[in-house]
C-alpha cells in the first residue's frame, strides 16, 4: 500500500510537471468517457433498467394474430380465453383511451388506459395513495372511479394529498379519484396518465369481431411458458370452432413485455453505444502511443531505476499507476460532463423511445463509469508500462555510435495508428450509411402535402354523446364551421389524420367468397368531402366525396392504389363494389360503390410500403365506426401563411358547438412527419458526431506518429539531406510513410466496415449496408484526413538543418 | 617549373556568423583556403575553434555568411538549398564520426543512398555499391544491418558510401573518433590508400597520430587560421 501511494504521488508530480500532455489526455478522455457513459445511460434506462413492477420478466403480452400476424383481442376472445384458462394467474385487458378530464381548471384531454380490476395486482405494484380498483367496480354503472398518476396529480391538482375522495369529471361524467400511483409508475405502457376500470358490457363482451385490446397475463407459480402456449393453442382452436366467422385465421401468441416495449429500439441503441465505444478505443489508442513516446523519452530515468534495482514489477506498477491517474482523472471529469450529456440526450431525443425520460446517472450507470474509466487506463497503460520496463540499463547508459533510427519505425505505435484508422473508416461508412437513409427517406412523397397544414383532435364524451346519430350530427357541425372559417384555405375532418395510428377491417370484393379468408385488411378513414382537397391526395380515377353522399343515398367509398391492385388486379375498380363494416340489416352484406381510386399515402411512415386504405364518407359511416374510433375526429386545415394561426380556427369551430371540448395534438403536418423520422435523426446525428470525432482523433494520431517519427528521424532525415537528398525528397518520404499507414488501416477498416455495417440493415431505407460509394466517400475523405496531417510534420522534415548530421551529442 | 593548376576548392575571406536573439557569434572569420585536387589536409584545433563549421562550409551543408567558396571553378556560396544539395550530391563524400549508417537499411542500401539521391540507375547503382564495398573488404556483409556490423565495419561502409559515387573530394569529420585504435588505424589506412589511389581528403582530427598522415596540416583557433597556415608542408 505504501509503495502504491508512493507510486500515485509521484505520478501526480510527473503529470504536473508534463501539464501539455497530461491535460490533452485528461480532456480526450473526458469527452469519450463522457459521451460513452451518457450514451450507456440511456441505453440502460431503456434496454436494462428493470420495470418498476414485481418480477417484471413475468409479465406475458397475450396477444391474437390474424394470419401469422400479432395484433389485438376482442372482448368476447379475452372473456371466453380468461374463462377457460386455468394456468394464468392473472389476465388483464386494456386499452389506451384518451379522456377529457374537468377539474375547476380548464377542461384537457388527457392519455388514459381503461384497465380490468385485477391490473395493479398483476403489476404487483400498490398505490401511494389510496387504493386500487375491486371487481365490483369493473362493472358498468359501478366503473365510476379513477386513480391517478403521480405526474398527473402533481402536476395537475399540485400533489393535494386530501386528493382520495374527491371528484372529477372525466368525459363529462362525474368519477371519484380512489387512488394516486407511485412515481416509479411513471413510465407507462401506453403513455396514460390515468386508470379506469374496462366496465365491459355484456353487449361487449359477446362480441368476437371488434380487435382492440391488449392483454397482459401472468401465469400462476410453477406454470412454464411453453405449458401456458400449448393452452392458448387449444383455446383458440376451440375458439375457431365456436366463431367461425370472426375467428378464422387467428391463433394467440405469448411474448414477454419487457422485451417488446423496446424491440424497436434495440437495434438502434446498441448501434449507438458500439460506435461510441469505438471513439474511446480511438482514444485509448490514441494516449497510449502518446505515453509510448513519453516513456521512450524517460528511457534513461527507467534505465536508473532498474540499475539501482528496480524489478520489473516495481517499473511496471509505476507506469500503471501513472496511466491509472491519468484515467480517473479522465473519468471524473467524464462523469460530469455526462451529466449534462444525459440532459441534452433527454432533452433532444425522439419522444417515443420509452423510458428516455428515466435516463440519468444514477448507481448502476456510476458503476458502468467507473468500471469502464478503470479498462480505459489499463487499455491505453498496459502497453507502455510493459515497454518501458524491458529496457536493459546498460542500453541507455552507454554512450557510443549510434545508427540513425531511434524508434522511428516503431511496430507498437503503426499498429495503435492502423487500428484508429481502420475504427474511424467503421464509424464513418456508418454515419455516412445513416445519412444517405435519412436523405433518402427525406425525399420520400408522404402522398400528400405536409406544408401549411395543421391537425388537431377532439375527442366526444360518451357520457354527453350517447349515440352515434349525436356524434354524427355533433362533427358534422363541426365540419361545418371549420370549412366556412376565415383564413382557411381548405378544411375537413378524418378519423385519422397520416402517421396517426388507426383502425383496419376486412373487405371482401365482391365476387369473393364472403368469408375471412377473401378478406382484404385495409385501414379505414372516415372523412368529409374536403379531405382529399386539403391534404391535396391525387385523384387518380373516378371521383371524390360530394355533400350528396350522404344517409340514405347510395354507399360509397373511395380506395387507394394498392387496394386497387389487391381488390380488383388489373381491372377498372370504379363501379365495382366491396363489402366491408356492418352488413345490410338483412344481414346480407354491406356492399359498397367504389366511386374513386387515390394515390396511396405513407399513413404508416415514411419507410415503411404504402397500405391499403379504403375511405368513407362521414355521412354515411357506420354507426358502429364511432366506437372504433373512440368518438374522436382529427380536424385538418390548409393555410396560405402560417398553419399555426389555424388553431383558433379549429378552436372556434369547436368551441361553437360544445364550449367544454379541448382540441388536443394540434400540429402541423410537417411537425409530425419531422416527429416521425425523429428516431432515425437522431441516431443519425449522434453517429455522424462520433464519426466526426472518429475522424479528428484518427488525424491527431496520424500526425502524432509521423511528428514524433520526424522527431526521433531527425538525425537520420540530416544524414539524408547530407548525402544528397532534396527537401522534396525528403517530405515525400514522410508522408509515404503516412500514407503507407493509412492504407494498411483502410485496407483493414474497409474489411471489417464490410462485417460490421450488416448489422445496421434494419436501421437502413433504400440503402445497402456495403453501398460502394459510402464506403468510397469514408475512405477518400479519412485518406485526405490523414496524407495532410502527415503533411504537417512531413514540412518540418524537409526543412531540417543537415547540419545536424555533423553533430555529434 | 610546376604549371599552375586551380585548386578543387578555394575559399577566400569567408566567415560564418550564427545569429540568435541576443548575441553573435563569429564561428569563422576571414578564412582564405586552398585544397587542390590528390592532397590529403587535415584540419585542426582546439574544441569550438570552428572545425566542424568549416567542414560543413566546405560540404555545402551550409553557405558562408560572407566571402567566396568556389569548387571545381564553380562559385558555390550563393547556392541555393536545392542547388547545394544536387552539388553535394555529385561532389562530395562524407564521413562522419558517428558513422551515421541509417539502421534499418542493409549496408548495400546505405551505401547506395548518395547514388540514389544523385539520380543514378539501377544497374549503374548496384556496380557501383559492389566495387566501392569490395574497396573497403566488405562485399561479404552486403546484406547485413548495421547493428549486425562492429564498430570499424560501420565506418568501413561509411567510407564505401562516401567513394561510391566517385566524389570530388571527401571531408571526414573526425572518422576514428568512435574507434578503438586497431579499428582506427584500419580506417586511416583505407583513407591513405584511398589517397594513393588519388582522392582528395580533408579531414578533421584532434589525434596527433593522424596529423603526420596528412600532407598539410590547417589549424584553426577561435574560428581564424592559425598564423602557420596555409603552408605546404610536404611529406616525404
Amino acid at each position: 500500500m505504501d509503495t502504491l501511494l508512493r507510486d500515485f504521488r509521484l505520478a501526480v508530480r510527473s503529470l504536473r510537471r508534463s501539464p501539455t500532455f497530461s491535460l490533452a489526455v485528461i480532456l480526450t478522455l473526458a469527452l469519450c468517457i463522457g459521451a460513452t457513459t451518457s450514451i450507456f445511460s440511456v441505453v440502460y434506462a431503456v434496454l436494462f433498467r428493470r420495470l418498476p413492477y414485481t418480477d417484471p420478466s413475468g409479465i406475458l403480452l397475450v396477444r391474437e394474430t390474424w394470419r401469422g400476424q400479432p395484433g389485438s383481442f376482442s372482448v368476447g376472445n379475452w372473456a371466453d380465453t380468461k374463462r377457460a384458462d386455468q394456468l394464468f394467474q392473472h389476465l388483464v385487458p386494456l386499452r389506451g383511451t384518451r379522456l377529457n378530464l374537468a377539474t375547476e381548471n380548464a377542461p384537457e384531454n388527457v392519455d388514459a388506459a381503461r384497465v380490468g380490476s385485477d391490473f395493479f395486482d398483476l403489476l404487483g405494484v400498490r398505490p401511494a395513495l389510496g387504493r386500487v380498483f375491486q371487481p365490483e367496480e369493473d362493472r358498468p354503472g359501478s366503473d365510476n372511479v379513477v386513480i391517478l398518476s403521480d405526474r398527473l396529480w402533481r402536476e395537475r391538482f399540485g400533489a393535494d394529498r386530501g386528493i382520495i375522495g374527491r371528484s372529477v369529471r372525466l368525459d363529462g361524467r362525474p368519477c371519484t379519484v380512489i387512488g394516486v400511483m407511485p412515481a416509479s409508475l411513471d413510465f407507462f405502457i401506453m403513455g396514460e396518465q390515468l386508470w379506469v376500470p374496462n366496465g365491459f358490457t355484456p353487449e361487449q363482451v359477446a362480441m368476437h369481431d371488434e380487435h382492440y385490446l391488449t392483454v397482459l397475463g401472468r401465469l400462476k407459480p410453477g406454470v412454464t411458458r411453453g405449458a401456458a402456449q400449448a393452452e392458448l393453442a387449444q383455446i383458440a382452436t376451440s375458439l375457431r370452432e365456436r366463431y367461425p366467422r370472426d375467428n378464422q385465421e387467428r391463433g394467440i401468441t405469448l411474448s414477454q413485455l419487457d422485451r417488446e416495449l423496446v424491440r424497436g429500439y434495440r437495434a438502434r441503441l446498441l448501434t449507438l453505444l458500439g460506435a461510441v465505444g469505438f471513439v474511446l478505443l480511438i482514444a485509448c489508442a490514441n494516449i497510449a502511443n502518446l505515453l509510448l513516446a513519453r516513456s521512450a523519452t524517460r528511457g534513461r530515468e527507467t534505465a536508473i531505476r532498474a540499475a539501482v534495482g528496480a524489478g520489473r514489477g516495481h517499473l511496471v506498477q509505476q507506469a500503471l499507476t501513472e496511466s491509472l491517474v491519468l484515467a480517473l482523472a479522465g473519468g471524473a471529469a467524464g462523469t460530469i460532463l455526462a451529466l449534462w450529456g444525459v440532459r441534452a440526450l433527454v432533452a433532444f431525443g425522439p419522444a417515443d423511445i420509452p423510458r428516455l425520460v428515466s435516463a440519468r446517472v444514477d448507481t448502476p450507470v456510476l458503476a458502468f463509469a467507473v468500471l469502464l474509466t478503470g479498462f480505459s487506463g489499463l487499455l491505453f497503460g498496459v502497453a507502455p508500462a510493459l515497454r518501458s520496463s524491458t529496457r536493459f540499463p546498460q542500453d541507455a547508459l552507454k554512450e557510443g555510435g549510434r545508427t540513425g533510427h531511434a524508434g522511428g519505425r516503431d511496430r507498437l505505435r503503426h499498429a495503435l495508428v492502423v487500428a484508429e484508422i481502420a475504427l474511424a473508416l467503421v464509424l464513418l461508412t456508418g454515419a455516412g450509411l445513416l445519412i444517405r437513409s435519412a436523405v433518402a427517406l427525406n425525399s420520400v412523397d408522404p402522398g400528400f402535402e405536409p406544408k401549411h397544414v395543421l391537425a388537431g383532435r377532439v375527442s366526444l364524451p360518451a357520457s354527453t354523446y350517447q349515440t352515434p346519430d349525436q356524434v354524427s350530427q355533433a362533427f358534422t357541425e363541426i365540419a361545418r364551421h371549420l370549412e366556412q372559417a376565415r383564413g382557411a384555405d381548405a378544411a375537413a375532418l378524418v378519423s385519422t389524420a397520416p402517421l396517426e395510428a388507426g383502425g383496419s377491417n376486412g373487405l371482401v370484393p365482391e365476387g369473393r367468397p364472403y368469408e375471412v379468408s377473401s378478406a382484404i385488411d385495409a385501414m379505414l378513414r372516415v372523412v368529409t368531402p374536403g379531405y382529399f382537397q386539403t391534404m391535396r391526395i391525387t385523384l387518380k380515377r373516378g371521383r371524390t366525396f360530394t355533400e350528396q353522399d350522404r344517409a340514405g343515398t347510395q354507399k360509397v367509398m373511395i380506395i387507394n392504389e394498392r387496394l386497387a391492385r389487391e381488390a380488383f388486379p388489373g381491372q377498372d375498380p370504379i363501379g365495382k363494389r366491396i363489402a366491408c363494416c356492418e352488413p345490410e340489416p338483412d344481414g346480407s352484406p354491406g356492399l359498397k360503390l367504389v366511386v374513386g381510386v387515390v394515390n396511396d399515402v405513407l399513413a404508416m411512415g415514411l419507410s415503411q410500403e404504402p397500405y391499403p386504405e379504403f375511405y368513407l364518407p362521414m355521412a354515411q359511416s357506420p354507426k358502429a365506426a364511432w366506437h372504433w374510433l373512440d368518438q374522436t375526429m382529427t380536424l385538418a386545415v390548409r393555410t396560405t401563411g402560417d398553419p399555426h394561426a389555424a388553431a383558433s380556427l379549429m378552436r372556434q369551430a369547436v368551441t361553437a358547438v360544445d364550449r367544454t371540448l379541448p382540441v388536443y395534438n394540434i400540429a402541423t403536418m410537417d411537425d409530425r412527419i419531422t416527429a416521425s423520422l425523429g428516431p432515425s435523426q437522431f441516431s443519425t446525428m449522434l453517429l455522424t458526431a462520433f464519426g466526426v470525432l472518429a475522424l479528428l482523433l484518427a488525424a491527431i494520431g496520424v500526425y502524432g506518429i509521423i511528428s514524433y517519427g520526424v522527431t526521433q528521424r531527425t538525425q537520420e532525415i540530416g544524414i539524408r539531406l547530407a548525402l544528397g537528398a532534396q527537401g522534396h525528397e525528403v517530405l515525400g518520404m514522410i508522408v509515404r510513410h503516412g500514407a503507407v499507414l493509412a492504407g494498411v488501416g483502410l485496407a483493414v477498416g474497409l474489411v471489417t466496415a464490410l462485417a460490421l455495417t450488416r448489422l445496421l440493415s434494419t436501421l437502413l431505407f433504400q440503402v445497402s449496408p456495403t453501398d460502394p460509394p459510402t464506403f468510397a466517400i469514408g475512405a477518400v475523405l479519412l485518406a485526405t484526413v490523414a496524407l495532410l496531417a502527415a503533411l504537417l510534420p512531413a514540412m518540418r522534415a524537409s526543412r531540417v538543418d543537415p547540419v545536424i548530421a555533423l553533430r555529434y551529442e | 617549373m610546376a604549371l599552375a593548376i586551380d585548386p578543387l576548392i578555394r575559399l577566400a575571406g569567408v566567415s560564418k556568423i550564427f545569429h540568435t536573439k541576443e548575441v553573435e557569434t563569429h564561428a569563422l572569420s576571414g578564412i582564405d583556403l586552398e585544397i587542390r585536387a590528390g592532397e590529403y589536409v587535415v584540419i585542426s584545433g582546439p574544441s569550438g575553434c570552428g572545425k566542424t563549421t568549416l567542414l560543413s562550409l566546405l560540404g555545402l551543408l551550409d553557405s558562408p555568411s560572407e566571402g567566396s567558396y568556389v569548387l571545381a571553378g564553380e562559385p558555390v556560396s550563393s547556392l541555393t538549398p536545392a542547388q547545394r544539395a544536387r552539388v553535394r550530391a555529385r561532389t562530395i563524400g562524407f564521413i562522419f564520426q558517428a558513422f551515421n549508417l541509417i539502421g534499418d537499411l542493409t549496408v548495400f542500401q546505405n551505401v547506395e543512398l548518395p547514388l540514389k539521391y544523385r539520380g543514378m540507375r539501377g544497374a549503374e547503382r548496384r556496380g557501383a555499391v559492389h566495387e566501392a564495398l569490395e574497396r573497403v573488404g566488405l562485399l561479404h556483409r552486403i546484406h547485413h544491418y548495421p547493428g549486425q556490423l562492429s564498430g570499424g565495419q560501420q565506418q568501413r561502409v561509411a567510407v564505401a558510401r562516401a567513394v561510391a559515387g566517385h566524389p570530388l573530394v571527401l571531408l571526414a569529420d573526425e572518422p576514428t573518433g568512435n574507434l578503438d585504435s586497431q579499428n582506427g588505424s584500419q580506417v586511416m589506412d583505407l583513407l591513405a590508400e584511398l589517397h594513393q589511389q588519388g582522392a582528395t581528403i580533408c579531414m578533421v582530427t584532434h589525434d596527433p597520430r593522424y596529423l603526420k598522415q596528412a600532407q598539410r596540416t590547417i589549424y584553426l583557433f577561435d574560428g581564424r587560421l592559425d598564423g602557420r597556415g596555409p603552408f605546404h608542408r610536404e611529406v616525404a
